[in-house]
């Protein structure tokens, strides 16, 4: 359990490691306020979709899987994106509803970003690598929080250096997303480093 | 074929329990409930959970100035909210300074009923209403300048004060620039505009400086001058403004919904000598202000000072100079940043705030003891906001009409 979970938050980190969900992170990261509140979100969707469709997966559609209602001979894996991608995006929507009810400030602060975390490739991403992997429903809760907080964790920690960076006296050619991408490209540097710390 | 049949049964169910499941939630989290909204001590009225108090205030005939139509970009829909304090949104925190908000100032777009609120606004904005109008007469100024004239029922005339605007909503349409009649003098500017199109789904609404005379108004009619709002340069691929176009295609006669008179901007209850500085359409509050002041007998002494690009540019400059040589205490200067040789220019050169410098502040003995009121392009505005600083004009002297470019 402790290896999935330091898997998810720091080696197989999704956007620093696999570079899953970059547009949003770029995007969202001129804040850390902002950049915290959409990591938390990520942190929610990710912690009960993967989960969700990882009891999807093991009972609905996975090959023998219907064998509870006599069907043992059906395989409906095919289904696997139609149906985790519904998952994501009902998901998303009432995630929109609470932040709108609840935290209308940070609704409008992640503006259109927030409804694209349903096409976040992070989020589909985190579902099936869960499958993948072959993860049972317990340990996919773990790995689904914890790529969530791995998220988080890397757009807050750019987020923060893009702050400081403003006031860095950078070439005018890379002010703005030139700096990003090669902030991004050191720290996924520093992040592999976490390599051997997993087996 | 039970594969098929499964796979089908499947993802119908799964989505009938999501869409189930979201029904259930939304139900929970935005109750179609009435939420009591009160303006200034008057009885409160109903309205939705979750709507906006803009649009709220709006189907109670309360019309809050909004150029950018509730956006959260032009920050005129200004209320102040009683009571508890409701944290700004970023669209509040871009537009109202942290003394505004800290005295509970918010734009009425950003605010969405969660519950009663209790709202203060000016009770002249209460008066302003909104009205039908018909085009009584149009006709271009200049190339891109078209002045139209509108009757407008007398409790909106009695309203009005020198330098309020209106607001004109353009509804859904679509044309292309090439139906717009253009008198043959202006033909060649526009041939290179006729390729533009103006569409919208939506109707749009924009807000237009009130540029009557006295006389004007006497007769139930409000004179506002439309700026056609062209792509940026660098830019050539964005849609021209949809007002500002619709405005240049409507014909005499054509019926328009408006709301008003709102607006802050005026000449100040003071004895003071009062300097005017425009350029373009801002123009428009000035005319009014011009002709309210000469109109009421023994004003302090005025000066106009208009900045243009070429002759062609000029309107208005026969009528004002009439009225200055009428009225000895009022003075119209005109600055031409860049006159065609054509043009036999003999007047200032350059830009506005320049000749303001050269041939008023430097030889005047107390110039921040003056009014100055400022329209036109926001580059204008800031450079004579330059000068005046640098004589030593304190802000407070200082009044302009930022909307009007």
């Amino acid at each position: 359990m402790t290896e999935i979970l330091l898997a998810a938050i720091l080696t197989d980190n999704l956007a620093l490691s696999f570079f899953l969900g970059i547009c949003t992170f770029l995007a969202v990261s001129q804040r850390i306020s902002t950049a915290l509140g959409l990591g938390i979100a990520v942190i929610v969707v990710q912690g009960v979709t993967v989960p969700v469709n990882a009891l999807i997966h093991a009972y609905l559609l996975a090959p023998g899987a219907l064998h509870w209602i006599g069907l043992p001979e059906i395989d409906l894996s095919f289904l696997r994106i139609i149906v985790f991608i519904g998952v994501i995006a009902a998901m998303v929507q009432l995630m929109e509803l609470l932040l709108d009810r609840f935290v209308p400030v940070l609704r409008r602060a992640l503006g259109v970003f927030l409804p694209l975390i349903t096409v976040n490739c992070a989020i589909l991403g985190g579902s099936l690598f869960m499958v993948e992997r072959r993860y049972d429903p317990l340990e996919a809760v773990v790995w689904g929080i914890g790529s969530g907080i791995g998220w988080a964790l890397a757009i807050t920690a750019f987020a923060a250096i893009r702050e400081r960076l403003r006031h860095a006296d950078m070439p005018e050619g890379l002010r703005g997303l030139g700096g990003a991408f090669i902030v991004t490209g050191l720290m996924s540097l520093g992040f592999s480093g976490f390599g051997g710390l997993v087996q | 074929m039970t594969g098929l049949l499964a796979g089908v049964v499947l993802l119908v169910a799964v989505v009938l329990a999501l869409s189930a499941a979201l029904i259930l939630a939304r139900r929970r989290l935005v109750p179609d409930l009435p939420v009591a909204v009160t303006v200034n001590d008057r009885a409160p009225f109903e309205s939705r959970f979750g709507t906006d108090l803009l649009g709220a205030l709006a189907t109670h005939d309360i019309l809050l100035p909004a150029a950018c139509g509730g956006a959260g970009t032009c920050g005129q829909c200004r209320v102040r909210v009683r009571g508890e304090a409701i944290e700004p949104m970023p669209a509040e925190r871009a537009r109202l300074s942290r003394a505004e908000r800290r005295e509970g100032m918010h734009l009425a777009c950003q605010i969405r009923l969660r519950g009663p609120v209790e709202v203060e606004l000016p009770e002249a904005l209460l008066d302003a209403r909104g009205f039908d109008c018909t085009v009584l007469r149009a006709r271009f100024l200049t190339s891109l300048i078209r002045e139209i004239v509108l009757d407008a029922p007398p409790e909106v005339i009695a309203a009005v004060r020198a330098g309020a605007f209106v607001s004109l909503t353009a509804p859904p349409h679509e044309f292309g620039f090439d139906a717009i009649v253009v008198p043959e003098r202006f033909a060649d500017d526009w041939a290179e505009l006729r390729g533009l199109r103006a569409a919208t789904t939506a109707p749009v609404t924009r807000a237009y400086s009130i540029a009557s005379t006295p006389a004007d108004l006497a007769r139930g009619r409000l004179v506002l001058l439309i700026r056609l709002a062209l792509p940026p340069p660098d830019r050539p691929r964005l849609p021209p403004g949809a007002v500002s176009s619709w405005l240049f295609h409507v014909a005499e006669g054509a019926r328009i919904a408006a709301s008003g008179p709102h607006g802050d901007f005026r000449a100040q209850d003071s004895a003071r000598e009062m300097v005017l500085i425009g350029g373009g359409v801002g123009m428009a509050p000035l005319r009014a202000i011009i002709h309210e002041r000469l109109g009421e007998g023994a004003p302090p002494p005025i000066s106009f000072w208009y900045g243009a690009r070429r002759r062609d540019d000029l309107f208005y400059a026969e009528e004002f100079a009439t009225l200055a040589r009428q009225h000895p205490e009022f003075r119209f200067e005109v600055a031409l940043s860049d006159p065609r040789p054509g043009d036999r220019w003999e007047g200032w050169t350059g830009f506005v705030h320049a000749a303001l410098r050269e041939g008023f502040l430097r030889d005047h003995p107390e110039p921040e003891a003056c009014d100055y009121y400022l329209c036109g392009p926001p580059l204008m505005i800031a450079a004579v906001m330059g000068v005046l600083d640098e004589a030593g004009v304190p802000s407070n002297r200082i009044f302009f009409d930022d909307f009007g470019s």
